[in-house]
């Protein structure tokens, strides 16, 4: 990140080769798709096949959620590190170079989901989705329709046939990452928007956004207000002049002048910018209203414009580069290393989240996100680990929110063993982190700092969690704790290893009561409750489940358990590079082999 | 041949969305305004037929909250919200209405200073007057205004906490402006109302001009039991079946709907879908001051509009609305007789001029 070059003051005839290709991994894949385009060089670079390194990094770059905690720094003890979507792009296409790896998963990639059908959270209902087979969904008494039991493909943008699978670099609307909340998921493509599914991200909780009381400024409630105070005020006995509207503090608006409008003749549309923006602002999907795009505060500011439209414009809008989601909020980073957050049940926008007292973005930048389930976290160059769950509310006329930050002691090693390797988030500022030591877990919960005491054999290598479960990877073997409430259950460590012969678990994601683990070989593996036969598992109708696969059984009147890890089926020829869970729902990148 | 129109006033009717304030006629809001020293806006109509007239032509939204803003403002003691209610339930008494679950926005008026018990007090004595005069039972629902911040209206859930444990406000609902703010920024205030009260009835307006996702988030996430509106429910047959199966009433509105261009006419509305889906639905005045109805007026639109309807259908509507009403079982089971005994007089009364004809 501190080699972050800026595209525009490069020369790039001037510069030896070898400076270019080390160069490319930093360029965003648009840079890259018009450099190929307009530069001889860069197109022959990229053109060919051999230039496996360059594609490499480049697959790398665009796929290997780098700027995320879902993986790990980089160390010198990882020299031969592989984020989980490249092992299993190797394992899957052994004989294809790197180019030919990143037009498969630029273009051969869809979002799959399954579980828990409520707020249309799986980017699709019961009927919108043509892919969905009535056989796997799940009717549960008096909540029809109440879930999907096997991984169901999201309605998505076309994919474009014509689309030149040689030239392109990648389909502007190829999903990169996937995050999932308490009751919505987030998809970020490669053209560096930021969507989300279903009606609701929050189910209506606060999230790490301005504290009770105070809140963010809201340009529709205040143009209704605008529009109200507009209106004839009365005199008031006793209280003198008072607008109207009855329905604004009298304090808050302070009454202007009386106003003259001519009541009787025709008004012009009060609400035409309103509407105006909300169109701009409510961007989905073709012909699926169920995932929607995400905007930020930034839009705000087309309230002050004449021309709307020329506001929305792709040009203006911030392109993401990553995004993590908790329990009903999300963060996103973007290329230009700005952090927005969306955390409010009462605004759909994200705020553009500035750290008060901390050097600028460009000496320090942003280098991974977190989300824990009511906090995020991030790693600051130089600066090390800065958590908060509130922050202050976005004024009028000012598009930034303070976070109300506090800096984890330690972290800020930029070398040695004691540099931060990997981070996990629980809830409350809570954080366990590892170091490329490798040797200790560091537990940092209420503003105090300890190492826990496991029986873990091997160097630590990765650590994730989930809601309800923590996955430390070691270069020997993988271990999970069981988490409830933010308290981790010391005694519940157990081995992540698979009884079959040659899998091994390289990612795992979990919602409510159940988890998903991915192999190395592109398998997904299920197990825990469905709550209320939601589906989450994946593994098909309870009555197939229980009965005939005989792979779980049912608890108390509408729970399907499975215990033992059992693999999904995926659609013939399909394999899984990312997975993600939350709630009582679960999604997964499939990509055909 | 469509039912006769004596049989559509005859049917007893249940009022589920109505909003009090609507209900301000120009031949109270002068008397109104006289008695409180209000000085009306200069260019405000000055007679009463003036002002009717301005009514029966609102240009648009804008046009219709600019009457209904400036007519909230000559409410000030308790007295003047027992007449509101008063004169509303007076009309209605001639239109065989027999229960009216009565909307009314505490923040219309205690953002100017009147006190939450001048209102309550002042609408409870016309509910308990109208019970003994006319044999009309009601109940309160008290509605948040939406496009104020989600704090201001946790706070008023605070301050009528009193209200909402002791049943004196029967209903919750949630009003105003849908689309800028939907039903998950409300989460909180209903979920602390509920908690005050756990028999508390909650609806919220949704899917007037909203999308069918505000009506599912509704009851997924404010857990209501009704829909205000809903219309746009039909956009979804999945909502729908859901809605059917869990039989929650939609209030339709439709001469609102058509004076706010939701709709252009009123056979428009999507009401036969509604009834082959089973969704139960009820026919409303919103604000019958302000669009040139009350609720027999609705029934007489819905009546031209819909011909084909029997008379069975329309008994069903009719007990659709009871058996969804805010009323005890025994109650419901009360006036589903009545209805079906007047369903059966006027079925027996075409069988007997059919049999005599024939003679
Ligand atoms: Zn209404």
């Amino acid at each position: 990140m501190t080699e972050k070059t800026n595209p525009d003051t490069i020369n790039i005839e001037d510069l030896p080769s070898d400076i270019v290709q080390s160069t490319l991994p930093f360029l965003s894949p648009n840079d890259l798709k018009n450099l190929s385009l307009t530069n001889k060089y860069f197109h022959n670079l990229l053109s060919q096949d051999e230039s496996t390194t360059v594609w490499h990094e480049l697959f790398h770059k665009v796929f290997g959620t780098q700027h995320t905690n879902d993986e790990p720094f980089q160390s010198k003890n990882s020299e031969e590190y592989k984020s989980v979507s490249e092992t299993i792009c190797i394992n899957t296409y052994p004989d294809l170079n790197w180019h030919e790896r990143f037009r498969k998963r630029s273009h051969d990639s869809a979002f799959y989901t399954w579980g828990c059908l409520k707020h249309s959270r799986l980017g699709y209902t019961a009927n919108s989705n043509p892919n969905l087979l009535q056989s796997n969904i799940n009717n549960v008494g008096i909540s029809s329709k109440f879930g999907v039991n096997k991984p169901t493909k999201v309605p998505w943008f076309n994919n474009d046939p014509t689309a030149d699978r040689t030239t392109s670099i990648s389909p502007q609307n190829s999903v990169v990452q996937i995050s999932s909340g308490g009751f919505s998921f987030q998809i970020l493509t490669s053209s560096g928007k930021i969507y989300s599914t279903g009606s609701t991200f929050t189910g209506g909780h606060k999230g790490p956004g301005p504290l009770d009381l105070d809140h963010d400024y809201d340009p529709f409630r205040d143009f209704i207000s605008h529009m109200e105070s507009s209106f004839p005020r009365l005199r008031v006995p006793g209280r003198g002049l008072v607008n109207t509207t009855g329905s604004f503090n009298i304090q808050r608006i302070s009454p202007t002048t009386t106003s003259n409008a001519s009541i009787g003749e025709p008004h012009p549309n009060i609400y035409q910018k309103l509407e105006e923006i909300e169109k701009y602002s409510s961007q989905y999907i073709p012909n699926n209203d169920h995932i929607r795009r995400m905007f930020t505060s930034n839009c705000f500011a087309a309230f002050q414009v004449e021309d709307v439209a020329t506001f929305f414009d792709e040009k203006n809008a911030p392109k993401f580069i990553a995004i993590s989601s908790g329990r009903s909020h999300f963060i996103g980073l973007t290329d230009q290393n700005v952090l927005f957050s969306w955390d409010s049940p009462t605004s759909d926008f994200g705020a553009k989240i500035e750290f008060k007292d901390l050097p600028s973005r460009e000496t320090n930048p942003i280098l991974k996100i977190g989300c824990g389930w009511n906090f995020s976290c991030i790693y600051i160059y130089n600066i090390g680990l800065v958590v908060w769950s509130s922050r202050s509310s976005i004024q009028k006329g000012i598009t930034e929110s303070f976070a109300n930050y506090k800096i984890i002691p330690n972290t800020s090693e930029l070398s040695g063993d004691n540099k931060i390797l990997d981070f996990a988030c629980l809830q409350d500022n809570t954080v366990l982190y590892i170091t490329t030591s490798g040797k200790q877990i560091y537990l940092y919960k209420d503003g105090q700092t300890i190492t826990l005491d496991l029986d873990i054999k091997g160097r630590l290598l990765k650590i994730t969690s989930c809601f309800s479960l923590i996955t430390i990877f070691t270069d020997q073997h993988s271990y999970m704790l069981k988490v409830s409430n933010g308290t981790i259950d010391y005694t519940s460590l157990s081995s992540l290893d698979l009884d079959i012969q040659g899998e091994t678990i390289i990612s795992l994601a979990a919602g409510d009561y159940h988890t998903i683990g991915l192999s190395q070989r592109g398998n997904i593996y299920t197990w825990g409750t469905e709550s209320q036969q939601c589906g989450c598992l994946g593994l098909g109708a309870p009555e197939y489940i229980v009965t005939q696969a005989m792979l779980g059984e049912t608890e108390g009147r509408r729970n399907i358990k499975v215990l033992k890890p059992t693999k999904v089926e995926l659609e013939e020829g399909y394999k899984c590079i990312g997975i993600t869970g939350g709630g009582w729902h679960s999604g997964a990148i499939l990509i055909k082999k | 041949m469509p039912v006769p129109v004596d049989f559509i006033k005859e049917l007893p009717k249940c009022e589920h969305h109505m909003h009090l304030e609507g209900s301000l006629e120009p031949d109270l809001l002068f008397p109104l305004a006289r008695r409180n020293n209000i000085t009306l806006p200069d260019t405000f109509p000055k007679t009463i037929p003036q002002l009717n007239a301005k009514y029966k032509q609102f240009k648009d939204l804008q046009d219709f909250l600019d009457y209904y803003y400036i007519g909230t403002n000559v409410l000030i003691n308790e007295i003047d919200f027992f007449e509101l209610a008063m004169a509303y339930f007076k009309k209605i008494n001639k239109q065989n209405v027999i229960h009216a679950e009565l909307f009314f926005d505490p923040q219309s008026h205690t953002s100017r200073g009147i006190p939450l018990e001048t209102v309550i007090k002042g609408f409870k004595k016309a509910c308990t007057k109208a019970e003994r005069d006319f044999k009309i039972t009601s109940s309160l629902t008290m509605c948040l205004l939406r496009h104020t911040h989600p704090d201001e209206c946790l706070q008023l859930i605070k301050d009528s906490k009193k209200y909402l444990t002791d049943g004196t406000i029967n209903g919750l609902g949630l009003d105003s402006a849908e689309k800028p703010f939907p039903p998950d920024m409300f989460v909180e205030c209903f979920s602390l109302a509920k908690s005050y009260n756990k028999h508390l009835n909650l609806t919220a307006h949704a899917g007037e001009e909203g999308p069918a996702s505000y009506v599912s988030d509704s009851l997924d996430l404010l857990q209501v039991t009704r829909i205000d509106h809903g219309i746009n429910s039909v956009q979804d047959t999945e909502l729908l079946e859901r809605l059917a199966k869990e039989k929650v009433l939609l209030t339709v509105c439709p001469l609102s709907n058509v004076k706010l261009n939701v709709i252009k006419k009123v056979d428009e509305l999507p009401l036969d879908i509604l009834l082959s889906y089973g969704n139960p639905f009820s026919l409303n005045s919103d604000d019958p001051a302000y669009f040139g109805g009350y609720i027999e007026d609705n029934y007489l639109a819905v009546h031209k509009a819909f011909p084909n309807w029997g008379y069975f259908t329309w008994g069903q509507i009719v007990k659709n609305g009871i058996n969804t009403s805010w009323i005890s079982k025994t109650k419901k089971e009360e006036l589903c007789d009545k209805v079906e005994a007047i369903v059966a007089k006027w079925v027996n009364k075409i069988s007997d001029a059919y049999a005599a004809s024939h003679a």
